[in-house]
C-alpha cells in the first residue's frame, strides 16, 4: 500500500497496525505516526492503540525509542549564546555603515530630526538673522546714544571734582547723574565734532559691556560741554529697556569724565 | 514583553532611538544567534549573520507594519539571512571542490565526520550534539530551516508558516520530509561511525564492538 494523503490517516493507521504497510510506505507512515504521538496530536483512542501496538512489537518500539532519542537530542541541543561584545559590535557596524548618522538623540518629544533638515533649518535661521540685521541698520536712522551726565548742571562749581585714572574711570565721589538720549547718528557725529572743537578730549571705548564715548571735561569747560550736549538732547520715545531690546548693538554710551584742572 | 511595551519599543525604534536599539539587541541577540548558528553550524558565520540580521532590522524597521509579532518578523529576517548564507557557502564549497581536489575536502564536507566517537558518557553527549549539528547541516536548506524552527526553536506550525511564508499544511508536509531526511542522515552517520570507530579507533587501539 502506498502512502497517499488522500487516503486519510485512519485507513493508513489501520493498515499499519495490521502489518499491511511495507517498505518505504511503512517507514514514512511510521515516522508521521511517531511525530504525531510525540507532538501529542493523536486522538486518545489512536494514542491508546499505538501504545498497545508498541508494547506488542519490539522492533517498532526500538525504532520509536531511537526516533524519540534523536528528536530529544535535537530539542535538547544547548542554547548557543551570542558573544559578550555582540551588542557593541552591532552598534559599531551600524554607526560605521551609516557614518554615525543612524541614531539620533531624543529631541523635541522624540521626533527624529534628519541631519539634512537640521542643517537646512540652521542655514535658514542664520540667513534670516543676517537679513534682519541688515534691514535694521538700513531702516533705523537713529544711533542711540546714552549719555550719563550729572544732574547738577552747576557742575562747573563742583568743589571737589573727581580725579580720573588712566582708564578714564572716575575717582573720588560718585556723581549723581541723569540719563539723556541722543537718537540721531548724525547728531552723535556733530556732538563729537563740537566737543573736539571745545578742545575736549573724546575717545571711544570698546568693551564687552558696550561701546562708549569717553569725554574728558575739565571743570572750567563743563558749562560749555553741557550747552553742547543740550543741543543734541532728545527725549526717547521708548524706555531704555525697550531701546535695549530693539537695538542692543546700536546703543552707544557717552560717559562724562570730569577731569581736574 | 507585553504588546503595549512592544508597541512603545517599536515606536522608539522607528525614531532611531539608540537605547531602544540596544534593548532589542539585548532581548533577542541570543535567540537570533542560536537560530542562525543551528542553521549554519559555524560560530563565526553565525556571528556575522546575526549582526547582519540586526543591521537589516534597523534599516528596514520602517517597513514593519505590526501585522505580525515583532519576534516573528525578526525570525523571518534571520532565517532569510541564514538561508542566503547557506546558499553562498554551498556555492563557495562547490568552487573549492572544483579547484581543490585535496585530502582536506572530506573535512570540509563533513567537519565532524573524522572525529572519533568518545568512549565516556559525558563526551557521548557532546558527540551526540556534533552528530545532530552535522545532520542538520546536511539537510537541504529549506528542510534545515523548518527543522530548526520547529525542533530547536519550538515554534508552532502557524508561526513557522508566518516566518517562511508557507501554508500550515505545507509546513507540516515539508517537515515530514525533513524529518525523514534527518532520520536517514542520522542513521547513516551513526552506522558509519560505528564501523569507523570499530575499525579505526583514534588512539590506535582496538575497542570491543558496542
Amino acid at each position: 500500500m502506498t502512502l497517499d494523503p488522500q487516503q486519510g490517516f485512519e485507513v493508513l493507521f489501520e493498515a499499519y497496525l495490521k502489518g499491511e504497510l511495507e517498505g518505504e510506505t511503512r517507514e514514512a507512515f511510521e515516522l508521521e505516526l511517531f511525530t504525531l504521538y510525540l507532538d501529542e496530536e493523536l486522538e486518545d483512542a489512536d494514542r491508546a492503540r499505538f501504545e498497545d501496538h508498541l508494547e506488542n512489537h519490539e522492533d517498532t518500539r526500538l525504532d520509536f525509542e531511537r526516533h524519540r532519542e534523536t528528536m530529544a537530542a535535537m530539542r535538547g541541543l544547548d542554547m548557543k549564546f551570542a558573544p559578550d561584545d555582540f551588542l557593541q559590535d552591532v552598534t559599531q557596524t551600524i554607526n560605521k555603515q551609516s557614518r554615525g548618522s543612524f541614531f539620533t538623540d531624543s529631541w523635541l518629544f522624540g521626533v527624529r530630526i534628519p541631519f539634512e533638515a537640521f542643517v537646512a533649518v540652521m542655514l535658514a535661521v542664520m540667513g534670516a538673522l543676517y537679513l534682519f540685521g541688515t534691514h535694521m541698520r538700513a531702516s533705523e536712522p537713529n544711533e542711540l546714544v546714552e549719555v550719563e551726565m550729572p544732574a547738577d548742571s552747576s557742575l562747573a562749581s563742583h568743589e571737589e571734582p573727581p580725579r580720573l585714572d588712566t582708564q578714564g574711570q572716575s575717582m573720588g565721589a560718585e556723581l549723581e547723574s541723569t540719563t539723556l538720549y541722543l537718537t540721531q547718528e548724525a547728531e552723535l557725529a556733530a556732538l563729537v565734532t563740537e566737543l573736539r572743537g571745545l578742545e575736549l578730549h573724546v575717545r571711544p571705548q570698546i568693551s564687552s559691556l558696550g561701546d562708549a564715548l569717553l569725554v574728558e571735561v575739565p571743570v572750567e569747560r563743563a558749562e560749555a560741554f553741557l550747552d553742547a550736549i543740550a543741543e543734541h538732547h532728545h527725549q526717547p520715545a521708548m524706555t531704555p529697556q525697550q531701546l535695549f531690546d530693539e537695538a542692543v548693538q546700536n546703543v552707544i554710551t557717552v560717559r562724562l569724565i570730569i577731569a581736574s584742572p | 514583553m507585553t504588546p503595549k511595551q512592544e508597541k512603545k519599543l517599536l515606536r522608539l525604534l522607528k525614531q532611531r532611538d539608540e537605547s531602544a536599539f540596544r534593548k532589542v539587541v539585548t532581548l533577542y541577540q541570543h535567540k537570533v544567534f542560536n537560530l542562525v548558528f543551528r542553521m549554519l553550524g559555524d560560530e563565526q558565520e553565525a556571528e556575522d549573520v546575526a549582526q547582519e540580521v540586526f543591521v537589516s532590522v534597523f534599516k528596514s524597521i520602517d517597513s514593519f507594519r505590526g501585522e505580525s509579532k515583532f519576534s516573528t518578523w525578526l525570525y523571518r529576517i534571520a532565517t532569510n539571512h541564514a538561508r542566503n548564507r547557506i546558499k553562498y557557502l554551498a556555492r563557495r564549497k562547490n568552487r573549492q571542490k572544483d579547484s581543490l581536489q585535496d585530502v582536506e575536502e572530506g573535512a570540509l564536507n563533513n567537519p565532524i565526520g573524522s572525529r572519533p566517537v568518545a568512549p565516556d558518557r559525558v563526551l557521548m553527549g557532546r558527540e551526540l550534539e556534533r552528530v545532530m549539528q552535522h545532520a542538520i547541516a546536511s539537510l537541504e536548506e529549506e528542510h534545515r530551516t523548518l527543522i530548526v524552527l520547529r525542533e530547536i526553536e519550538h515554534l508552532s506550525y502557524a508561526e513557522i508558516g508566518e516566518i517562511t511564508g508557507l501554508a500550515a499544511g505545507t509546513v507540516k508536509s515539508r517537515l515530514f520530509r525533513a524529518r525523514l531526511q534527518l532520520k536517514t542522515i542520522v542513521s547513516q552517520y551513526l552506522a558509519g561511525e560505528r564501523v569507523e570507530t570499530a575499525s579505526q579507533p583514534a588512539d590506535g587501539k582496538r575497542r570491543k564492538p558496542q
